[in-house]
């Protein structure tokens, strides 16, 4: 499967992680090109039906990106981001996706080059599972 | 018009005797001026099954039943009611004062507004089967709650019953996938399952919005994973596990499982009891700092 | 109507797989490990489940499916193609179709038929030949001889199969049966005098005592009644009555974009949904719940026979099997009949 190129989501919160994918940029890292980012104010602002929705519509993982726990800028949003995101990834994997197909972790702002890292691992563990089982066909929704 | 179907006649006594106590309670409650009506049940036009009645007058009252078929959950007719000027009464078993008890905290229906009548229950039966329900097998009743009558003490019942077959966490995600690929196929989409739930009250449901358009409309498998998805996490740390929805299924889909695989992770990722058990706060608003980290490289 | 000899139960899975070659079969099959059926494409081998029970998907779903796509688009640089489905690429042939299905499908086609005409409903319609199976009267819900329906020969069906012990003696209707009566040959024999005896006396269980009529002073008199506070204060608006009822037709037309193309497509739609009469400027003209459960008897009962001449309901008692609370159309039309009697019980 080393040619299969996956559609990967990232969130990312303002106040850390998306900082720190900035900090990547500033060290020259270059983003995987598979991958697009979007700007959440917090983790915690990422619902659920989001994830879902992207890995029903043809995306083949989503990372969640937040500060570490205890550095929320709002205090308490990763918790929650936490929680939520153990009882998705049970459900997730009881409904037969693999289990690292969506997956939380925390970078810092500080921590560009643990960004880079954290993306590019997430990235080469996607490549690696292959398409996701509900790909859909790219070009009129429907299911090949 | 009683059917127990496999009930001892010991206990069939007992159930008798406690649907006459019943209609004389829910008659005298509709004797009172500001009564509305009584939610309880009666038996289908089959006599094989129950169904939610709402008595209206004393002479109504006659027709509520209780037995061991007595699976709908009169709760979860509330929050439409929740505009009503006057008394509603509502008779519930264990897992039904669950529901009431998480309708009440999430204010979908005001506790001054309600008589609740408590009803032990001894387990119910599938009316094909003969069989104790699965879900009895996970009954719990909820701790200190606050009925204006009951019918007797309102304790988790000591049954011995099997959980229902198969045990997703078994299987290998070969085995899950091809699991819910089948299920997924018998889904209509008819949306019962979530229109019965006590817990679907939401104004506007995420599956009916057309700004933004959450759901697409296509029906394939995609969707349907969507649609399966996020009805069970929006009852996640809610469900009480009462098996309407699946019971509501015209396609038997095997959706309770999904609603039970979240309990059980709830139970053991963070020691939650089960919703509607105690006053504590819901699953998904509070959190713990020790909270489990199972995502990679979660802390440095 | 013409008697054109005797099948064996056992012949008839061959009879399909050498169909199958010319036409495409549809026939009742198994579904799920619960004894459900339903009706889908026969492939060789497969085995048939005819009789024994009802599919919970009526015969329409063959000629209005739950999901049809109209068109699909694509766009590159400069050019957006848009290719039109085709609603189906073979004759077809229906077996074990009952009577309360078949009747179903001549007041759907009042709808479907009529100026303007809609073509992959005509299409799909034209090019398949129904064959009944006599139905002996498949459950207690079934009342179809209520509502006037012979569900021994009933009108529309091309063939009808008519059990008998150990194989049916079949029957040609029409010129399309006739067409395909000659494929059937191979299989057939002449039937003996009893087996015909047999056919010829062959009666259902269906009940003739459901009550469709209108209250005393006709539907306009309960149209603001209390009683449908109580008709629908169990309901939970889940529209399965619809989707299970083969006389309920309306759907919806839905576009989705997914990247650079998309489709049309249409859907069957409930008037058990709160969405059925959402208006794009966000107002909905019928907002409360026991409106809608009062249109959707109200269309069966009085609109429907108003417009085409039949009631739209034809006893199969689906929709009290599929309900979550066991509610048909019969307890609903006395439940309205009833509270003029006794207005306040
Ligand atoms: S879970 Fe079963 S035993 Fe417990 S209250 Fe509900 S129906 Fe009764
Ligand atoms: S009730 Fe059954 S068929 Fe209907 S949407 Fe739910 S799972 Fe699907
Ligand atoms: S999700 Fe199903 S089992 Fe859980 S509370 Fe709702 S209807 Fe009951
Ligand atoms: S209204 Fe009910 S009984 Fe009549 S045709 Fe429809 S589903 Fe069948
Ligand atoms: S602001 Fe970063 S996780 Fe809340």
């Amino acid at each position: 499967m080393s040619d299969f190129e996956p559609k990967i989501l990232i969130f990312a919160c303002n106040w850390c992680s998306y900082a720190g994918a900035d900090m990547a940029g500033v060290s020259r890292y270059q983003m995987p090109p598979n991958c697009r980012i979007i700007r959440v104010m917090c983790s915690a602002r990422v619902r659920p039906e989001q994830v879902i929705s992207a890995l029903t519509q043809g995306l083949d993982a989503v990372l969640v990106l937040g500060c570490h726990p205890g550095d929320c800028h709002y205090t308490e949003g990763n918790y929650l981001t936490r929680r939520r995101g153990i009882m998705l990834k049970n459900l997730l994997e009881t409904m037969g996706f693999e289990k690292n197909r969506f997956q939380v972790n925390w970078v810092s702002a500080a921590e560009g080059a643990r960004f880079a890292q954290v993306v590019s691992e997430f990235v080469e563990e996607i490549k690696a599972l292959g398409p996701s089982h509900v790909s859909r066909d790219k070009d009129t929704g429907t299911h090949a | 018009m009683f059917h127990a179907i496999r009930t001892p006649g010991r206990m069939r006594d007992q159930l008798k005797d406690m649907q006459t106590r019943l209609r004389e309670i829910a008659a005298a409650f509709l004797e009172r001026p500001d009564a509305l009506f009584f939610i309880g049940w009666e038996m289908t036009p089959d006599e094989k099954e129950t169904r939610p009645f709402f008595a209206r007058n004393p002479r109504q009252a006659q027709r509520l039943v209780w037995n061991d078929l007595c699976h709908p959950n009169p709760a979860s007719y509330l929050p439409r009611l929740r505009d009503r000027e006057g008394m509603i009464g509502v008779a519930v078993k264990g897992c039904d004062a669950r529901a009431l008890r998480e309708l009440i905290r999430a204010n979908q229906i005001e506790r001054k507004n309600l008589f609740v009548l408590g009803i032990p229950c001894t387990g119910l039966v599938d009316p094909n089967t003969g069989a104790i329900a699965s879900r009895c097998a996970e009954c719990q009743y909820p701790v200190d709650f606050d009925y204006d009558e009951t019918l007797g003490p309102m304790e988790t019942p000591a049954l011995t019953v099997e959980r229902s077959a198969p045990d997703l966490d078994a299987m290998s995600l070969q085995q899950r996938r091809a699991f819910w690929k089948q299920e997924l196929d018998k889904c209509i989409r008819c949306d019962a399952c979530r229109k019965i739930c006590y817990g679907c009250y939401c104004p506007e449901c995420i599956f009916e919005m057309s700004d933004p358009k959450w759901a697409t409309n296509r029906g394939d498998l995609a969707d349907k994973i969507f649609y399966h998805a996020v009805r069970a996490y929006h009852l996640a740390g809610r469900c009480v596990g009462c098996d309407e929805c699946a019971r509501a299924c015209p396609m038997g889909v095997r959706l309770d499982l999904l609603n039970r695989s979240l309990r059980d992770h709830a139970k053991e990722m963070f020691s939650f009891d089960g919703a509607g058990i105690t006053d504590e706060k819901p699953l998904l608003r509070t959190f713990s700092t020790e909270d489990p980290d199972p995502f990679f490289g979660g802390d440095e | 109507m013409t008697v054109i000899g005797y099948m064996k139960r056992s012949a008839l899975e061959g009879v399909l797989g050498d169909i199958s070659d010319k036409l495409e079969v549809i026939a009742p099959l198994p579904s799920g490990d619960k004894g459900a059926v339903e009706l889908r494409r026969f492939e060789k081998g497969a085995q048939v489940s005819i009789g024994p029970v009802k599919p919970m998907l009526p015969l329409k779903t063959i000629f209005l499916p739950p999901v049809e796509q109209i068109f699909r688009f694509s766009k590159s640089e400069n050019e957006t193609t848009v290719t039109a489905s085709t609603p189906i690429t073979r004759d077809r042939v229906v077996f074990g179709a009952l009577g309360c299905d078949i009747a179903a499908l001549a007041l759907i086609d009042e709808v479907f038929l009529r100026e303007p005409v809609d073509e992959a409903y005509r299409e799909r319609r034209t090019r398949t030949t129904i064959v009944a199976l006599a139905c002996e009267g498949q459950g207690p819900e079934c009342f179809c001889a209520s509502v006037g329906i012979d569900p021994v020969r009933p009108g529309g069906a091309d063939v009808v199969m008519i059990p008998v012990k150990d194989g049916f003696i079949v029957e040609t209707i029409t010129k399309k049966g006739e067409q395909l009566g000659t494929m059937l040959q191979g299989a057939l024999r002449d039937p003996t005098g009893p087996q015909k005896k047999t056919a010829r006396s062959f009666t259902s269980t269906s009940r003739s005592d459901v009550d469709l009529s209108a209250p005393a002073g006709g539907w306009s008199a309960v149209w603001e009644s209390e009683a449908w506070e109580d008709a629908s204060a169990r309901c939970i608006g889940c529209g399965i009555c619809t989707v299970v009822c083969p006389t309920c037709h309306c759907f919806d037309v839905h576009d989705e974009r997914h990247g650079n193309g998309g489709e049309r497509f249409r859907k069957w739609d409930s008037c058990m949904a709160v969405n059925f009469t959402m208006m794009a400027h966000g107002e909905n003209p019928r907002p409360q719940h026991r409106a809608r459960v009062r249109q959707r008897y109200m269309h069966k009962l009085v609109y429907f026979p108003e417009n085409h001449g039949a009631v739209a309901c034809v006893g199969c008692g689906r929709c009290a099997v599929a309900c979550p609370n066991r509610t048909g159309i019969g307890e609903v039309a006395d439940r309205m009949r009833e509270r003029e009697e006794d207005s306040n019980e």
